[in-house]
């Protein structure tokens, strides 16, 4: 199970208190330009967009470092080994996002972590907007997969046998107004033969 | 050792194009912890009596407090002057991200003096501050001036402080919009901004705000979280702002309606949290480091308005703009407020001056002025006050410059004219078409709802005492910020024990006097007065210890706010004000509330001048509200 910072745009109010915790746990300090997340203010604060280090299947910050400082744990967070790192500033230049930056005091370079854990940022955003997710396995969600077609399948089936029997329904139904209509029929005619007689 | 002060002032004149960084004194810090204490300090030392606010030698002051830029709760910045409205002491606050980035830019505050010779912007980039040409950016309104020097600097991530262009004609109720389209709004900061040829002020900081005392901190902010969680009123405030402010205040006859005439809006809901999350929210929106998300952004989707972003219209403008005009269609206070934010004016005021022309006008008193065909100047015609306002803010019309000077000098002017301005012919002419002037025998000061020069917030105090005492001593002027006793006197908390009759000017004076200093106290840190909703003092003291590494008691928010007030006191008494200003306009004191559950009480003289003598006691004044040299004595103030 890969854990991941899953963003919900429309909960997200632009309070950066999550760059807040993050920029206090990583740099001692309050900034949100310090912090390892952004948010971007659209349409007159209409929209807040938080973006947050995806710890990509493939990462460009890591395929392009010359120093071999990037590791990809097993648990599929991308990590800056600090004392490989030579601060080229290559992989700031290839994170399409801005995610990873040369921190000012250390001259490396400087990116999300996910607090080895439960971050700091999904701790402290007051609404939602940054929940802690997982991203299945490859064989878990092939599994999972197979399982959820067949559940698909199981729904639909049952739904086909609801519609069968919602006919047999409507047909007895029928039926049974036409055997009501008989009915009132006969009570007529019987009415009318005990009339004439 | 580490504390959250950033340690230094960035002064800037404009005159000389000098910039210079100096150290905020320990005694500042000592006497007066931050934000309002350190602008009234440094005002009441640097502005002689008499100074003119529009002048070179006036000050205009963004302050920061020792807690702005960290993670506790709700902190904002405020800017102090002399106001131009009210010839006085101004705090105007802000929320937003303008305060942070001061700090984070490395400054306590930033001074500005003089005048620059051309339209002129201050870029401040860390410790790198350069004054560079605006005129590409003179005439635009206050947020497209944003976006433009965030295009110029080529940075979206920079905070910028702007005036739109009522600051720059010197609307003298024009304010200063903070990242993003958050307003210093009140007082006319605005115009001085723009008496000093400044359009904006640009900054990018990449220092960190540090706290003393790491673990201290985070037990404090969690301890504020927690009660802000606990209160009703802030979880009201998250869920709808203070746009269900209006059907309280409609319910409880305090809510203005027609220049103030009445105290209850049959249509109230619809400009109350039911209406405007009906036509315009569509999410929320915080100022930062704020759990609290009091702002509801949203759009007009369809009508005359359609497309245009709105803020919450908050309960100020909802009124003033509203209820007070007979307007009520939400969509159109909405813009005819974004029209305000964005020309740079202030919309509780501008609210009140169109209520006041509009009552001016229906009753004959604001003859003699060309108006454009079918701009009927009258109670609920959205035309009118639309052009009112690009009236006001442009200043290109006889009526809107007039307007553009605030209720009591536009009252003042109107009197003055009487029997000058018109011949014999034209008073003649007038007579059989409606009622002028003199023959109505109404002055028009009558109408003109203030105090101080400073127009009336949107909490008729008829119903209040109370509140009539608060706003009579507030000592911007007409505020509903330095006290809010109608939590207490209508809300039902009691106060120290005791219910509070609220029609009765017993039992005020305190009451008052404690929420003034308290509130004066922690406008140091700088707090937002949502936050005091929640957050006790003691947490306060909590958070600014562990801040500073300075041990604080919670009485320190009381003691240093006495302090505060005296000296704002002082700078007042000595340009002009004294017992006679300290006041309620004439409608609040002649005229009976005529509806609402406290309808037919008005404040009488004797009622104003029982709690006026009432809270000059206490604050150690003399009989003609001056602070007196013991008491100056007792608080340290030099004088």
């Amino acid at each position: 199970m890969t854990p991941f910072i899953k963003t919900n745009f429309d909960l997200c109010t632009g309070c950066s208190i999550c760059q807040l915790a993050c920029s206090m746990v990583h740099k001692m300090g309050f900034n949100p330009r310090s912090s390892h997340l952004l948010i971007h203010h659209k349409r007159e604060n209409l929209y807040h967009m938080p973006v947050v280090c995806n710890h990509c299947k493939n990462p460009y910050c890591m395929n392009v470092c010359p120093a071999k400082a990037y590791e990809k744990l097993n648990n599929g967070t991308v990590v800056i080994d600090p004392q490989k790192c030579v601060g080229c500033g290559i992989c700031v230049k290839y994170c399409p996002e801005g995610l990873v930056h040369i921190s000012f005091e250390t001259k490396k370079a400087v990116k999300c972590d996910m607090c080895q854990g439960y971050p700091e940022c999904v701790k402290a955003c007051p609404t939602g907007a940054l929940e802690l997710a997982f991203l299945k396995d490859k064989v878990v969600a092939a599994e999972q997969k197979v399982a959820a077609v067949e559940q698909i399948d199981a729904i639909q089936t049952s739904e086909a046998a609801l519609t069968d029997s919602e006919e047999a329904l409507i047909e007895s139904e029928r039926c049974m107004t036409q055997a009501d209509s008989t009915t009132t029929f006969l009570v007529k005619e019987k009415k009318r033969a005990e009339e004439e007689i | 050792m580490n504390n959250a002060y950033m340690k230094q002032f960035l002064f800037i004149d404009l005159s000389f194009g000098t910039i210079e960084v100096q150290p905020v004194p320990d005694t500042l810090i000592d006497d007066y912890i931050g934000g309002k204490g350190f602008g009234a300090k440094i005002l009441y030392d640097k502005i002689p009596a008499g100074t003119e606010p529009l002048g070179e030698k006036n000050l205009l002051m963004f302050m920061t407090g020792p807690l702005t830029g960290t993670i506790a709760p709700a902190m904002r910045g405020c800017v102090v002057t002399k106001s131009p409205l009210t010839g006085i002491f101004l705090d105007s606050y802000f929320g937003g991200s303008f305060a942070p980035e001061i700090k984070y830019a490395g400054y306590d505050g930033i001074i500005i003096t003089g005048r620059a010779k051309t339209p002129s912007y201050i870029w401040i980039d860390n410790d790198s501050v350069e004054i560079r040409d605006a005129s590409g950016i003179w005439g635009k309104d206050a947020l497209e001036a944003n976006h433009a020097i965030k295009n110029e600097i080529q940075d979206d991530t920079i905070k910028i402080a702007t005036i739109g262009q009522a600051g720059e004609n010197q609307v003298l109720f024009s304010l200063i919009c903070c990242e993003y389209n958050r307003q210093a709004g009140r007082g006319g900061a605005g115009a001085v901004m723009g008496s000093k040829n400044l359009k904006a002020i640009a900054v990018r900081g990449n220092n960190r705000v540090k706290v003393a005392d790491l673990a201290a901190f985070d037990t404090a902010y969690h301890k504020a979280l927690a009660e802000l969680e606990a209160s009703a009123e802030v979880q009201a405030l998250t869920a709808a702002g203070t746009a269900s402010a209006v059907d309280y205040a409609n319910e409880t006859g305090l809510l203005p309606h027609k220049n103030y005439c009445n105290g209850t809006f049959a249509k109230a809901s619809d400009l109350a949290d039911k209406g405007q999350s009906k036509h315009l929210w569509l999410g929320e929106s915080a100022c930062m480091g704020c759990p609290i998300r009091c702002s509801k952004m949203g759009a007009v989707r369809l009508g005359k308005y359609k497309g245009i972003v709105t803020d919450i219209v908050e309960y100020e403008s909802a009124a003033l703009m509203g209820s007070n005009l007979d307007i009520s269609d939400i969509r159109a206070v909405a813009h005819l407020v974004k029209l305000c934010d964005r020309f740079g004016m202030d919309s509780m005021s501008a609210g009140s001056i169109i209520g006041f022309a509009m009552e001016a006008s229906e009753k004959g008193m604001l003859t003699g002025f060309k108006l454009p065909e079918g701009i009927d100047i009258k109670f609920g015609n959205v035309q009118a006050a639309e052009y009112l306002i690009k009236a006001m803010a442009n200043r290109d019309n006889e009526l809107g410059d007039l307007l553009s000077k605030g209720v009591q000098r536009a009252a003042e002017e109107i009197e003055k004219s009487k029997g000058v301005k018109r011949t014999a012919g034209e008073i003649e002419k007038h007579k059989g078409i409606k009622g002028t002037a003199q023959a109505t025998g109404k002055s028009a000061n009558d109408i003109a709802m203030h105090t101080k020069g400073l127009e009336s917030p949107a909490w008729g105090p008829r119903g209040a005492s109370g509140m009539a005492l608060a706003l009579m001593t507030t000592d911007r002027g007409g505020c509903h910020q330095r006290g809010f006793p109608i939590s207490y006197e209508i809300g039902g908390l009691p106060w120290k024990g005791k219910a509070l009759d609220p029609l009765s000017p017993l039992d005020k004076a305190d009451m008052v006097v404690s929420l003034q200093n308290y509130s004066a106290g922690t406008d140091t840190l700088v707090k937002c007065d949502f936050g005091t909703f929640g957050i006790s003092a003691a947490t306060y003291a909590e958070l600014l210890s562990a801040a500073t590494g300075k041990k604080y008691e919670p009485d320190i928010f009381h003691r240093t706010g006495e302090k505060i007030w005296n000296l704002v006191r002082m700078f007042n008494v000595r340009e002009g004000i004294d017992s006679s200003k300290d006041t309620l306009p004439p409608r609040f004191v002649k005229e009976p509330l005529p509806d609402g559950p406290r309808k037919g009480h008005r404040l009488t003289e004797e009622d104003m001048a029982y709690m006026r003598a009432q809270y000059y006691k206490i604050r150690g004044w003399s009989d003609n509200g001056i602070p007196l040299g013991d008491t100056l004595k007792r608080l340290r103030i030099e004088y």
